[in-house]
């Protein structure tokens, strides 16, 4: 049990050095175009550097040949990997939580199993049509968080109140997610960062809107915390209104304040889920009061 | 099914890192101006040096376990 819940501090060890693989090649590449020309970035039609192109130029212009079929398959690799995982996750969810629950109960396994694999077509050809779309965008950043405060944020506001607050319905959870949802995309549609067009980076609801960002970044965290707020608040008022129809045992295991604490296994300070996680937040910390 | 995942990673780097050793002592020097370093030599022999360790430590690990 304290293995398992270790797990995901573990993983925020390599996650805390992140913004290092993610920053330093392309400072790197920045440094050595402008030093001495020795590395030449490509430029974008409107004359900028193109910096997505930071790491593939790096790869030709230092790599000999033997060490740049291996940074080649790499970069592939990685690609593939995430790719991979995000289609099962696709095709698992689709399938198993959806169609199987509430579309085609009781069909046979290689039924199931054939709209799995076609799940995995569908989910493919979405993510295709997605990277179109995010070719619009100036970095892919933009886009991920643009996704995250429409779907993750307002999710996140009906987790939090599903864990820890017993008296939540589901009625509530599910229209304050949808109007969480709603609120985000009014918020995308009714403002526009500077210098962009209406579309796909908002805008797309009036002729004139209502609110110009300083950049797609500021639109997104505010996106976000709308759609937090809306979900958050929502949710709440809907749950007090409506009728609980779970009671307090058909909510254990489900409910912070229902559920029994796991003991906590007799192991030293450091390698307990609380001690390992404060050893996280120090080092993250720190790390953020260096990298001011 | 209990195999070790270090076995197939150490295999893997063990392989990769002894063909860029080879390529990299047989290969003509003058590739390496731009970086100034033979990397091909260079990475090759850290991969190989990995590829050996989690490849022994799996093996040690299974064994121990038979």
């Amino acid at each position: 049990m304290s293995a398992a819940r270790r797990t995901p501090l573990i993983a925020a060890i390599p996650k805390m050095f992140f913004p290092f693989l993610v920053i330093l090649p392309g400072m790197i590449a920045v440094a050595l175009t402008f030093s001495d020309g020795r590395l030449k970035l490509p430029a974008k039609p409107d004359g900028s550097l193109d910096f997505d192109m930071a790491i593939p130029v790096m790869l030709a212009s230092y790599f000999p040949s033997g060490l740049l079929g291996l940074g080649l398959t790499a970069l592939m690799a990685s690609f593939m990997s995430g790719m991979a995982g995000n289609v099962t996750a696709f095709n698992t969810v689709w399938t198993y939580d959806i169609y199987q629950s509430y579309i085609k109960r009781d069909a046979s396994d290689s039924h199931y199993l054939w709209m799995g694999r076609a799940a995995t077509v569908v989910g493919i050809l979405l993510s295709i049509g997605t990277a179109y779309l995010a070719t619009r965008f100036n970095n892919i950043m933009d886009f991920l968080q643009l996704v995250f405060a429409f779907v993750n944020a307002p999710l996140f506001a009906t987790f939090l109140l599903g864990m820890f607050w017993r008296r939540a319905t589901g009625h509530g959870a599910f229209t304050g997610l949808l109007l969480g949802t709603v609120a985000a995309a009014f918020h995308h549609g009714l403002t526009l960062p500077v210098g962009a067009v209406a579309g796909i980076k908002g805008g797309w609801m009036t002729a004139d809107v209502l609110h110009r960002y300083p950049s797609e970044m500021a639109q997104n965290f505010w996106t976000a915390i709308f759609a937090w707020t809306t979900c958050f608040v929502m949710t709440i008022v809907i749950s007090l209104a409506t009728r609980r129809d779970k009671s307090d045992e058909a909510l254990t295991g489900l409910v912070y304040s229902l559920t029994p604490k796991p003991a906590e296994d007799p192991v030293a300070w450091y390698r307990r889920p609380a001690g390992f996680g404060l050893i996280v937040l120090v080092l993250v910390t720190i790390l953020n009061i260096i990298f001011w | 099914m209990s195999l070790d995942i270090r076995i197939p990673i150490g295999l893997l780097f063990t392989i990769i890192g002894a063909i860029l050793v080879v390529y990299g002592l047989v290969s003509n020097p003058a590739m390496y101006q731009a970086i100034g370093i033979n990397v091909n030599l260079w990475w090759g022999a850290f991969m190989l040096l990995f590829g050996i360790v989690m490849f022994v430590v799996g093996r040690r690990k299974a064994s121990q376990a038979r």
